[in-house]
Order: structure tokens, then sequence, then C-alpha cells
């Protein structure tokens, strides 16, 4: 059960953005967002869940900071005290903070 | 394996802390918010944005208005403490409306302040322009009567001795362009702007003011005989004279000597025209030694005071 697991986990998700880019992301990592697990969920019926698709109703900037976001988390979260971890918020640029504020939001992450 | 943190880990700020963070720094460039934002997201990205900021962005968004009545009350404590008085109102005027008051005062109070000091340095300005220097075309007054005044009649020697003396000195440029000859004679008189004095008055014995400066004549000493014409006399006398009394030993021309003997005496340069002779003529002379000091102080140019100008001197 644990091994099924870990094989889905290393799946690929799709992360689809409003003007027609695809963003490919391991499942595990986007697990990182409450709003996509429940989506990816395989016990959901939504349809995402059968696809392997999500379909973020955002710009294509958006969504990759969304995903580079879900990356760092799933590296460094967790991690122990004493270890380096980059600064995040040189990333982030301030014409999409706006923007990214809502998506953040909405996507729980 | 999920999203949760293992235990003992660190705990990632979240992108929506992340987002909120970045757009308080940047807050003041920002135009308008847009619609529908939730109080709680926005919150602390107005709590760092400047007065005019949050005035533009409810001018843009009038219901973020609805959030932000304790936000101005902060910015009118931070912007005017003096003028501050905790509202006493019914709850009808917001922080906001205090704000534009307090605001509206205060220009109020720093117009009246410039207008002050604006009118004070007028006044200053105007004080000054008063005791400035003035472009005008009106002469100022003569500083003193001419003090020439009607001369005493001069007798007729008198008048032949300043005429005399006047044809001796030339024409200005022509003394001009003997200045060289000058050097020859040599006169290292420190004080030589003065008019070399009691030589001179006492070859012209004439008490003027005519100066005769000297000049070497480039010819043979004059013959006793010619003595008798008052010119050559004065010629004579001027060379003599050339040489002040206080002159350096070894920039003494060799005549010197016996014109350096009583200056102030008054003989009569005769007795001196036969040493003359005796001496090698002027021109011929080997090149002194010249202090090369004196050069520095020799004025090439007559003192102010000495110039011809035609003044009627007081005899």
């Amino acid at each position: 059960m644990q091994a099924e697991e870990q094989d889905k986990m290393n799946e690929w998700v799709r992360l689809t953005s409003t003007d027609g880019y695809d963003f490919l992301v391991k499942r595990k990592v986007a697990m990182g967002s409450g709003t996509l697990r429940n989506s990816l969920s395989a016990e959901s019926s939504f349809s995402e869940a059968l696809s392997n698709t999500c379909h973020i109703n955002e710009r294509a900037v958006i969504v990759e900071k969304l995903c580079e976001y879900l990356s760092y988390k799933s590296l460094y979260d967790g991690a122990k005290k004493n270890e380096e971890i980059p600064d995040f918020q040189d990333r982030v640029q301030p014409e999409i903070s706006l923007e990214l504020l809502v998506a953040a939001d909405y996507y729980d992450v | 394996m999920h999203a949760e943190s293992e235990p003992g880990g660190r705990k990632l700020p979240t992108l929506v802390q992340y987002c909120q963070r970045v757009a308080s720094a940047h807050v003041n460039s920002f135009e308008r918010l847009g619609e529908g934002w939730p109080e709680e997201l926005i919150r602390p990205i107005l709590n760092s944005c400047s007065a005019e900021t949050l005035w533009r962005l409810e001018e843009q968004d009038p219901y973020i208005g609805a959030y932000t009545d304790d936000i101005w009350e902060t910015i009118c404590q931070k912007a005017y403490p003096t003028l501050f008085q905790p509202l006493e109102h019914s709850g009808s005027e917001t922080w906001k409306d205090e704000f534009a008051r307090c605001k509206e005062e205060h220009e109020m109070r720093l117009e009246k302040a410039a207008a002050n000091l604006r009118e004070k340095r007028q006044r200053d300005e105007e004080r000054r322009k008063e005791t400035s220097i003035k472009i005008t075309d009106q002469l100022p007054p003569p500083k003193r009567a001419r003090w020439g005044g009607p001369a005493p009649p001069k007798t007729l020697f008198q008048k032949t001795r300043s005429e005399a003396a006047k044809l001796q000195k030339g024409v200005f440029g022509a003394r001009m362009a003997r200045q060289s000859f000058q050097r020859r004679t040599v006169v290292s008189n420190a004080a030589s702007a003065k008019p070399p004095p009691p030589a001179t008055s006492s070859s012209s014995a004439s008490g003027s003011r005519v100066i005769v400066r000297t000049v070497t004549v480039p010819r043979k000493p004059p013959p006793a005989n010619a003595s008798g014409s008052a010119p050559v006399r004065a010629g004579t006398g001027a060379r003599m004279s050339a040489v002040p009394p206080a002159s350096i030993p070894a920039a003494a021309p060799a005549a010197s000597p016996p014109a350096a003997s009583p200056p102030a005496s008054s003989p009569p340069p005769m007795p001196k025209s036969p040493d003359d002779r005796s001496l090698p003529p002027p021109p011929l002379r080997p090149p002194q030694k010249k202090n090369p000091a004196s050069a520095l102080f020799m004025p090439k140019h007559r003192a102010y005071s000495q110039l011809p100008r035609g003044v009627q001197s007081k005899s």
C-alpha cells in the first residue's frame, strides 16, 4: 500500500494556465497546496483526479510562481533547524505580488 | 508524506505571507487594489502604507474604507501629534475626516509662517537696496576744490628755470625710449620713488617742483665752457643728480664720488665739470657692477604725483 502511494507520488501532474501553458510537477509537490490536494485526491470524483490534470485559473506567470513555491516548500519543509534555507521573498516580484496573493490564498499555499 | 511537516521540522512561511511582505514593501507604488479583497488579506498591506497612498487607494476602491478607520487613527497620531485630540465625536466623524482636518490646519500654519518669512525677507531686501551701490549717470561732487588756485606770479628767473626743465625732459615718449641709458647710470636707491631731491634741487636751485630725472647723454662730458648755457648745465647737473646720495658704492658710477660729496650743498655744478673731463666718458665706462636687486626697486615710470600734468606748482 505504501509502495503504491510512493509510486503515485512520483507521478507527474499537469497544471494548466489560462494562457495555454502547462506545468508538470510531481504529485508530491502539488500536494503542498491544500486545494490541489483535494482536487487530485484519488478518492474524489473530480475529473482532475482521473486525468492527473489540474486547471488553474491564473496566468502562466502566476502558475509558474506557484509551482516554484510548491517545489521550494516540498524541498525545505521540515528541514532541520540548522539547515540553511534560501529566502523565497526575493523571488516574488512586486509586480505580481498582489495577483499571487490572491492565488496563494485561493490555493491555500 | 502529505504537506504535514515532520515533527521538529521548521515551518516555512506561506506564500500568502511572502506575498503580503513584498506587497507591504511596495504598497506606495500601487495605483489601485481592485475589487473584492478580503480584509484579513489586505490589512497587513494597508498598515504599512503612507497617508497619501491610503487616500489614493480609497479613492479608487472606496469599499476598503470600511476597514481603514483605525489605520487612519494611527496615521493621524503619527503625523500630527500636537493637533491630536481624542475623538469625542458621536461616531459620525471618522478618523479619516480628522486627518483631513489636521492636514488642513497644518497647511494653513505653514502658509502663514511662509508669508511672514517672505514679508520679512522683502523688508530686509529693501533696506539693503537703499544702502547698496546704485548706478547713476551723475558725477559725484569733486572731492576738493582745486588747490592750485591763482599762483603767485612767477619771476622771470623762475619762468626760465621751469621752461628749461621742461625742455630738458622732453616729450614723455622720447624719454621712455631712453630707459636703457638710464639703467647704465644706475641708481640703486630703494627710495627712488621719491624724487631724487637734494642733488636735483642743488642743480636746479629753483625750488620748483619740476624734477629732472637722469638721462645719460651719450656725448662727451660737456666742457666747462658750455656751462654757461642753462640746458647743458642742467644736463650735467642732471647727470650728477642721477646718482642719489645713498647709492651703493659698488654700483656707483665713477662720476658719483664727486657728485656724492655734499649733495645738500648748493655749490654750482661748475666745479664738477672738470672732474668729469678727467674721467672716461660715461658710455665708455666698463659696465658697472649692478646690484641686480636694484632693478627691482627702480620704478620705470614716475610716481603719479610727479607726472607732468600741467599743474600749476606752488612756488
